[in-house]
């Protein structure tokens, strides 16, 4: 008989399987459980995939209906039914204990989140010494609690910040001089209302201050006392009685460790690789600079497979690019991709 | 491409409940024993791993285009959530030491006929090449897995085994021919250290 396995005849398959007997099974009682628990989150897709689709053709059934009734329709749309209540945002990814309070009169008790939930209007959030929290805004924007913070009536586009710290990606960059979005993100906070103007920054509350960090764009400080506005690479100091202070403040690094540490991860699978290096300079607070044209051209092409799910951003960034045949270095606030064998060229 | 599959999630997109039977029934076992391998046996990590990759994976399912098997997508997922797992615990996982994985592998297994021998060293070999004959079984296509461990574990005749998969006698032969085959095939490509193999369902 071979010692080769690759000979093994079908007498000695035969013995193999009845040497080794059969697999293992799982306990029914754990089978029962994630099977329960799977079955859910497979039917909650399933809708919301149907809910989409419908709000798809409801869209394009209530645009061509505009072509011919532009002015009747959106009259009658403003006199119709009230809609169902839709959620304020959804749950993108959970570390640690995150607790959901219902809105005032409810009495529903405060319970755990998970991803995939849905929040309702008027919520509010809780997480503990070890737990962050990021959130889908309707608007597409993103939402993130760091750990001790406290949140309260948070809806589509605003929240009440009680304790900690929160982060706000709008989704994405504006142009200097453009409206104010119409659906902007507001924080209310002790010292003000925060409003963002398409940008990336951070709101922490203090026993006696608020802080705010703006790493992109431009927010907008409404106080009593009199607006404010903060730019990009700024860091406010505000007080209760009205008091102000700033300063220079780098966009990427330490400062910004939390924001980027709950990051919903990118779904690589299919995206091309500029999507993916776009996406991660942009969570990092850094520009994108490619060594040489062709990688540039490449990154253009290359179509990305697998996930990216529980890596951290560098390790991320690292099997990404390795399996694209690139490497990557950090300075002077550029992510730089380049070949791996070396900067030179 | 991965016809099979793709079709699969196409029909659990859109709801049919039967497709998310297969799809539990069939990815679930072999996802828990592949959580468990590399968990040091931790039934309960082993769970919220595997449920936390089969809700991701719903989630996600939207994104599958068939490039690779459902099987090694969704053991994709596995791999980060263990390793998530060991982090969040605060400690290193063994993803990188199965001996699947690395070409070392056949030199633990150069001799199958040492299966007879008695002492400690062989008892352990014994166990290596039992986890891989399982390894191989759940990487096979489910009816091929299931015919070849009626056949051989259970007894089960032809006619038998025809029954159970609503076949003929004779096309539940030729799957059994099928299914021997690509057990050969896998069973060789684990002792060489390969990882890449995907069998497919034919027939």
């Amino acid at each position: 008989m071979s010692t080769e396995p690759a000979g093994i005849s079908d007498e000695k398959i035969a013995g193999l399987l009845r040497l080794t007997g059969p697999r293992p099974a799982v306990p029914v009682d754990r089978t029962e459980r994630v099977k329960a628990a799977t079955h859910d989150r497979w039917r909650a897709e399933v809708s919301g995939r149907s809910r989409r689709r419908r709000v798809r053709v409801a869209a394009a059934l209530a645009a061509a209906a505009a072509i011919v009734l532009l002015a009747g329709l959106a009259r009658r749309l403003r006199v119709g039914a009230p809609a169902p209540q839709a959620p304020a945002a959804l749950v993108e990814a959970v570390t640690g204990p995150v607790f959901i309070r219902p809105a005032q009169g409810t009495a529903t008790a405060p319970s755990a989140l998970r991803a995939g939930d849905a929040v309702p209007p008027d919520s509010g959030l809780q997480t503990d010494e070890n737990g962050r929290l990021a959130l889908r805004l309707p608007t597409g924007g993103s939402l993130r609690l760091d750990v001790d913070t406290r949140i309260e009536a948070l809806t589509d586009r605003s929240l009440t910040l009680v304790a900690g710290a929160v982060y706000v990606d709008s989704g994405g960059r504006r142009a200097p001089g453009a409206e104010e979005p119409e659906r902007a993100i507001e924080i209310h906070t002790p010292a003000g209302r925060i409003r963002e103007i398409g940008t990336q920054f951070e709101v922490r509350l203090g026993e006696a201050t608020v802080r705010l960090r703006v790493r992109e764009g431009l927010v907008s400080v409404d106080r009593p006392s009199g607006g404010l506005q903060v730019t990009s690479g700024r860091e406010l100091q505000l007080d209760r009685g009205g008091a102000t202070s700033s300063r220079e403040l780098p966009i990427h690094g330490e400062e910004w460790a939390w924001t980027e540490a709950i990051a919903p991860r990118m779904a690589i699978e299919g995206r091309f690789l500029r999507e993916f290096l776009d996406w991660m300079a942009r969570e990092r607070g850094l520009g994108l600079q490619f060594r040489r044209n062709d990688l540039a051209a490449s990154a253009s092409t290359i179509r990305l497979n697998g996930s990216i799910e529980g890596l951290t951003l560098d390790q991320a960034l690292e099997s990404v690019l390795l399996t694209c045949g690139m490497r990557h270095r950090i300075e002077g606030g550029l992510l730089v991709v380049e070949a791996p064998d070396g900067p030179a060229l | 491409m991965n016809l099979r599959d793709l079709e699969l999630a196409r029909r659990m997109l859109q709801g049919d409940e039967a497709s998310f039977n297969e799809f539990f029934d069939g990815y679930f076992p072999v996802l828990y024993r592949f959580a468990m391998a590399r968990m040091n046996r931790d039934a309960d990590g082993a769970e919220e791993v595997v449920q936390t990759v089969l809700g991701k994976a719903i989630s996600k399912l939207g994104t599958y285009r068939g490039e690779a098997s459902l099987l090694t997508w969704l053991c994709t997922f596995c791999r980060h959530e263990i390793s998530a797992h060991f982090e969040r615990a605060g400690r290193e996982g063994r993803t990188a030491h199965l001996s699947e994985e690395i070409p070392e592998v056949a030199a633990a297994l150069e001799s199958l006929s040492s299966l007879a021998g008695d002492g400690p060293e062989e008892a352990l070999r014994r166990q290596e090449i039992m986890r891989l004959v399982h390894v191989t079984l759940d990487r096979l296509p489910v009816r091929y897995a299931d015919a070849l461990e009626w056949k051989y574990i259970e007894g089960l005749s032809v006619v038998e085994i025809a029954a159970r998969l609503a076949l003929s006698a004779k096309a539940a032969e030729s799957l059994l021919t099928r299914a021997r085959e690509a057990f050969r095939d896998g069973f060789s490509t684990l002792t060489r250290g390969g990882t890449t193999w995907e069998p497919e369902e034919t027939g």
